[in-house]
């Protein structure tokens, strides 16, 4: 081969060697740029971050991170330097966010770009890459002083940097988000751990009080069948009425423990209608010595119903009536039980002296008793309501008061039906009847 | 979608080559280009041409000028006593392309810098520097010209450039623009392609020992070199092919030794700009087709057939090397080729086309042969020089 071409050739071969190296040190260099932005461990150094990762790649006097809404309003996100204005609206901004790079030789020829511009009139160099380090359009957008300092195949290669880096940065962010999921679920988990160790404890404690309680009691029903004196005999029945109010205190507060630590929602696969007359049926002897009737009325589509949870249904159904024994003093409990509009209702009204709006508000609330201001004193701790709302919560369902000074009160116990419930349960009734008759 | 074609036509009447080779254009893309390079002999340069061009392929920024004896293309050189066309078309649906035209009227660079203003407005990209920028205009005033494209594009936006050729050196020369044949025009089309490009631009010839200063200059006409006339010392070095006492044209005879100007760019190499000598004066002074100065290190450059045969395959494997592109990643290439060079080993034209082709993978290309070409070297300095051939390989898929 003749000199000149030899000469030819090697001239050829140090060319493409001296690219070969050029796109290996850019390589490098996004490599390095992108474990960077991959080992950036503080949240708050994003920006910061991404303009690190590409100073090795390009130079540049300021650079911004805008991202675009739907309808085209660029909002500056990260920057170097503040921008004049919040946010640019221009069609060439969308075009580049849709992953068009482009090159400005003077960006002051662009006057959507002058928020970005140092002030002065000296030409400033504009590149502007895709770049969308979340969910949606982005764009990065350099600045140099300047005259066409940039290119486009310069701007066209960054645009594949930013589109990994932006990848990355996502991965880094939903890595973020999990991170704080699992520590946030971490930290649920052993709080509700020790919620229901508390609330264990506490109808541990609340148990321990009974044996002894009813060993008390017990002792001074033996007293009162003795012949004593009568100021013995009085101080035994003060002895025996603070035991038995002791007694259902520990009593509502074993209750309480065991509905909070999700105890107290036991399987009852009685009919609605035996539900309720049953507990009804609990507290007529009660009613009756205060001179109060206890009425019923179950609808037949209600009666037949056998709901989840029918125990927790039991408790809800004791609290209200007992609640209304309690307060009204005088006149007619009525108990209602409906089914209609996939849901089902239990009422328990009461002719006693109502409440105001606030109170009715507030007797949800753990410990908060009823009005205060009532001449009768109420035993109790101000659980039973709230209680029963927690039960109707775990049910899906929830309590509702209708209430007004002098108007009487009437609270519901609302719980949804599943699906063809009610039908089901006219069919099992049927078959009832049919297999006694 | 991108896409690259050629087409040619060796039909006389200027109008029906249009048409013949637009509707090949056209059934070898399956759908009308975005961009066309058109370029034809000076026998095909008139009105009804592009004319006809621009009706057929309507929605296309046209873009071209006159050749020299010819267009090469991937099916082989298309030449003919009644002149030839070739286009190549692109289909790029996510770029943009604009074609400006400005009259040289006086000004070279002012009118480079509104043609090329003209082609970004049609672009639809006013502000930006384009991928791609290349010019057509007619010999001598390139240096000028490019000067006008930087006042807009800035410096580093590569060119791909050629002078307008004629079959003589008779002033035949033309450029297209759009639907029109102009004369003394600069026509410039920016390109915002959304693929990679390749690009190189070199002469291919290697220096040898023998140097010298200009020392007397004006314009293209080289005066003396290290004190002595600049003709007596070009006879030196091209070893007798040129008598210093004959006054006259020395294209063909300086073919082999051209001017070089090192570019002071490279550590591992040195990339030369070539001037080529055109006619000795009776006054013993040198013309050459390209701007020089006092000062100038003028190298005596060396070259041979062979290697003229195969340097564009060279250029262009250099262009795809450069760029990362393998063969089969290109979609195909423009070629600006020297139309002295060319002239220099016209019987082996279609042997030079088969090594393109080969260094292609057989891609489509199209490759001009001007009286001065443009083009970007690896510092991304645009220039101008002769004798030189400059490539630009599109890519196949999305930058």
């Amino acid at each position: 081969m003749p000199e000149t071409r030899l000469k030819e050739e090697l001239a050829s071969l140090r060319r493409r060697h001296e690219a070969a190296a050029a796109r290996a040190g850019e390589t490098d260099g996004i490599l390095s740029a992108l474990e960077a932005i991959l080992s950036a461990d503080d949240p708050a150094r994003i920006g910061e971050t991404i303009f690190d990762s590409f100073r090795g790649l390009v130079e540049f006097d300021a650079a911004f991170v805008l991202t675009l809404d739907e309808a085209g309003v660029a909002r500056t996100r990260f920057s170097t330097h503040p921008p004049r204005v919040e946010c640019v609206t221009n069609p060439d901004l969308a075009r580049v966010a849709s992953g068009r790079a482009a090159s400005l030789p003077d960006g002051r020829r662009a006057s959507f770009l002058w928020p970005f511009l140092p002030s002065g009139e000296d030409p400033v160099s504009v590149m502007m890459v895709p770049f969308a380090p979340r969910a949606g359009g982005g764009l990065l957008l350099f600045v140099s002083r300047g005259f066409g300092l940039y290119q486009a195949d310069e701007a066209r290669r960054l645009k594949r940097f930013g589109i990994v880096a932006a990848q990355g940065l996502s991965a880094l962010e939903e890595i973020r988000l999990a991170r704080d999921f699992d520590r946030m679920e971490r930290d649920r988990e052993v709080a509700h751990a020790a919620n229901v160790a508390k609330s264990r404890l506490l109808g541990r404690v609340s148990h321990e009080l009974r044996t002894p309680l009813n060993g008390v009691l017990g002792s001074a029903l033996l007293l009162r069948m003795k012949a004593l004196p009568e100021d013995c005999m009085r101080t035994i029945a003060d002895i025996e009425a603070c035991g038995q109010e002791m007694l259902r205190l520990v009593s509502d507060l074993i209750e309480f423990a065991g509905a909070a630590a999700n105890d107290g929602n036991g399987a009852h696969d009685r009919p609605l209608s035996v539900i309720v007359g049953a507990v009804a049926d609990e507290f007529r002897y009660q009613a009756s010595a205060q001179g109060m009737t206890i009425e019923t009325s179950i609808d037949p589509r209600a009666a037949a119903l056998v709901l989840p949870g029918g125990s927790a249904i039991r408790r809800v159904l004791t609290i209200l009536i007992d609640n209304a024994v309690k307060y009204a003093g005088a006149g007619i409990v009525r108990v209602e039980a409906v089914a209609e509009g996939g849901v089902c209702r239990l009422w328990v009204a009461d002719s006693g002296p109502g409440m105001s709006a606030d109170l009715a508000a507030a007797v949800f609330e753990p410990f908060r008793r009823g009005d205060s201001s009532r001449t009768t004193p109420v035993d109790g701790l101000g659980l039973g309501l709230p209680l029963a709302a927690r039960l109707a919560g775990d049910m899906g369902g929830r309590i509702e008061i209708d209430t007004a000074p002098g108007e009487g009160a009437r609270i519901g116990l609302t719980l949804p039906l599943p699906d063809g419930a009610i039908d089901e349960a006219a069919d099992d009734a049927a078959a009832r009847q049919n297999r006694y008759a | 979608m991108f896409a690259i074609a050629t087409a040619h036509s060796l039909e006389s009447e200027p109008e029906i080559a249009a048409r013949q080779a637009a509707d090949g254009l056209r059934a070898r893309l399956g759908r009308a280009p975005d961009f066309v390079v058109a370029f034809a002999t000076e026998h095909l340069a008139r009105p009804g041409f592009a004319a006809a061009l621009s009706e057929a392929l309507p929605g296309a920024a046209v873009f071209g000028g006159t050749s020299c004896r010819g267009v090469l293309t991937e099916q082989g050189f298309h030449t003919g006593p009644d002149g030839a066309a070739a286009l190549l078309g692109i289909c790029d649906e996510e770029g943009d392309y604009g074609v400006g035209a400005a009259s040289l009227d006086g000004d070279p660079a002012a009118a480079a810098a509104a043609a090329l203003s003209a082609a970004l407005e049609q672009a639809g990209r006013p502000f930006e520097s384009p991928s791609l920028i290349m010019v057509i205009q007619p010999p001598g005033e390139e240096e000028a010209i490019l000067e006008g494209l930087t006042r807009i594009a800035g410096p580093h936006c590569p060119v791909l450039g050629g002078s307008s050729a004629d079959e003589a050196l008779a002033g035949n020369w033309r450029q297209f623009a759009g639907g029109a044949v102009l004369q003394d025009h600069v026509v410039v089309a920016a390109l915002f392609h959304s693929v990679e490009t390749g690009r190189a631009f070199q002469s291919g010839y290697v220096p040898t020992e023998m140097t010298g200063c200009v020392t007397e200059c004006e314009g293209r006409t080289i005066g003396r070199i290290d004190g002595r006339p600049a003709a007596e010392v070009f006879a030196e070095w091209s070893g007798g092919a040129v008598r210093a006492d004959a006054p006259g044209v020395i294209l063909p005879e300086a073919t082999w030794t051209p001017l070089g100007r090192r570019v002071e760019e490279r550590s591992a190499y040195d990339e030369f700009i070539l001037s080529h000598p055109s006619e000795i004066t009776a006054d013993g002074a040198l013309r050459v087709f390209s701007d020089i100065a006092v000062g100038d290190r003028l190298v005596a450059m060396a070259g041979d057939r062979d290697s003229l045969v195969g340097r564009g395959a060279r250029v262009a494997s250099d262009a795809m090397e450069i760029a990362g592109l393998a063969p089969d990643s290109a979609a195909g290439a423009l070629m600006i080729f020297c139309g002295g060079c060319m002239m220099a080993v016209q019987d082996r034209v279609p042997e030079v086309g088969g090594q393109l082709s080969g260094a292609l993978g057989g891609k489509p290309f199209l490759c001009a042969f001007t009286f001065g070409e443009q083009g970007a070297l690896v510092s991304r300095q645009n220039r101008h020089g002769n004798l030189m051939v400059a490539a630009a390989v599109f890519g196949a898929d999305n930058a």
